[in-house]
């Protein structure tokens, strides 16, 4: 009984270790808009956070700083109706040209934070 | 603000006093109160829902805290209304803190008047499984979100059914050790020995079913924190499966061939020999409740951790 539950197990763990490939749980920044490291000719409107998973924006915390570590003033962030991965940031104003580090804390859909940061410039 | 620890440590406690009291009223519901336990039983399973309530409590309070940085988010009323009506995880989670109150509720109302075993396990069988909304199962979709889900809630089940077992187990095997009836302990062990088995064969499936999902295969095993987590979790199951093996396959064979003698042919030399099985079977039995534990721990460690990297 023992011996068979046992070989069972092993064919099952077996079996779905090997073809594990589509894994869910913890969500990871996808991209963003601007892309981390971009230079910009035209000032953005606005940030955008593009998640392999669902995130939680109520919870979740996005602000823009300049290079002098000043924050930008921004609206709150908010996902986007259609597309519940993706996390928006709009900016109040223009960019002015120079660099800027966007500052990001969100909580997946597991209730687990994952947070980071990236830069970009706009162009004089 | 490093929570790590303190999230582990609730969600151990939430877990471990859900899975004994589900564990123990269906332990109740199956074979009976546990002879000379009832009572006692009784008083634990209060205890339980009060730990379970005061862990859910505290688990919540600690994931605002983690998400928002800020310990005044505590009181803020806006940070709760964004967390517990704006998130899909909030909302679970506070229907579950309505359904742990209701618990205590419930468990401190029968005080003194006879268990509704039935009640006490459906209501915690409810708020084991809901525990996949608010984790890792949670938080894939469509097919892959629904296999998770329910694999959870197989693998809890089937936990809180062996795990919460041992407690009225030990009960009934105190009674026994002290003069108490031997031939219901004999029944008490055979009922638990058979669910049990069919518990080990649905946690082996629906872990392996977890594991498939969260992990990309057996190189993650070695690799993440996650993976060495569940590594540790794996090698503690196998010790509490050789363990129940044992009491199944020797100590119970052997009380059961030495207590069925009859009453007239149980002479002084077989008395010792029943008490030295009846003594084996608790010390086993206290061994599993150690190791479950540990299990139970490792469990929490994983809900805090990333499955991959």
């Amino acid at each position: 009984m023992i011996r068979q539950c046992g070989r069972a197990g092993a064919l099952l763990a077996f079996v779905v270790l090997s073809f594990a490939g589509s894994v869910q749980a913890h969500t990871h920044l996808k991209k963003s808009s601007p892309a981390a490291g971009a230079t910009l000719a035209n000032a953005p409107t606005e940030i955008r956070l593009q998640f392999h998973e669902a995130i939680e924006a109520s919870v979740s915390h996005v602000s823009v700083e300049t290079n002098a570590g000043q924050a930008v003033a921004t609206g709150a962030a908010a996902s986007d109706p259609s597309d519940k991965t993706a996390l928006v940031l709009r900016l109040a104003e223009p960019l002015k040209p120079g660099a800027y580090k966007v500052n990001w804390r969100v909580i997946s859909a597991d209730t687990h934070k994952i947070k980071g940061s990236f830069t970009f410039q706009v162009r004089p | 603000m490093e929570l790590f620890w303190p999230l582990v440590t609730v969600r151990w406690l939430h877990l471990w006093s859900l899975l004994a009291l589900f564990g123990a009223a269906l332990f109740a519901v199956y074979g009976g109160p546990p002879p000379g336990g009832a009572e006692a039983l009784g008083k634990i399973k209060v205890w339980l829902a009060a730990i379970a309530l005061a862990s859910g409590v505290g688990w919540v309070m600690l994931m605002l805290v983690d998400m928002a940085e800020e310990v005044t988010s505590l009181l803020s009323a806006s940070s709760w209304r964004a967390f517990l009506l704006a998130t899909g995880f909030g909302r679970v989670w506070l229907l579950r803190l309505v359904a742990l109150g209701a618990l205590l509720l419930w468990a401190g109302s029968r005080s003194g008047k006879p268990n509704r075993w039935h009640a006490d396990a459906a209501l915690s069988a409810a708020l084991l499984v809901s525990l996949a909304w608010v984790g890792h199962a949670g938080a894939g979709e469509g097919a892959n979100a629904f296999a998770g889900m329910f694999a959870y809630g197989c693998h809890v089940l089937a936990a809180g059914a062996w795990l919460g077992g041992l407690l009225p187990l030990s009960f009934a095997l105190a009674n026994a050790r002290a003069g108490g009836d031997r031939e219901r302990l004999c029944i008490s062990l055979e009922r638990f020995s058979r669910l049990g088995q069919a518990a080990v064969a649905l946690i082996l499936a629906s872990g392996i079913v977890s594991a498939g999902l969260n992990m990309h295969g057996f190189a993650d095993l070695g690799r993440t924190p996650y993976g060495r987590v569940l590594l540790g979790k794996i090698a503690l199951f196998a010790v509490l499966i050789a363990i129940a093996a044992a009491n199944r396959w020797i100590f119970l064979r052997r009380l059961r061939r030495q207590a069925g003698h009859g009453q007239a042919r149980i002479l002084a030399q077989n008395r010792a020999q029943i008490w030295a099985q009846i003594w084996a079977l608790s010390r086993t039995v206290a061994a599993e409740h150690v190791i479950g534990l540990g299990i139970v721990a490792l469990a929490a460690a994983l809900s805090s951790l990333a499955p991959v990297d």
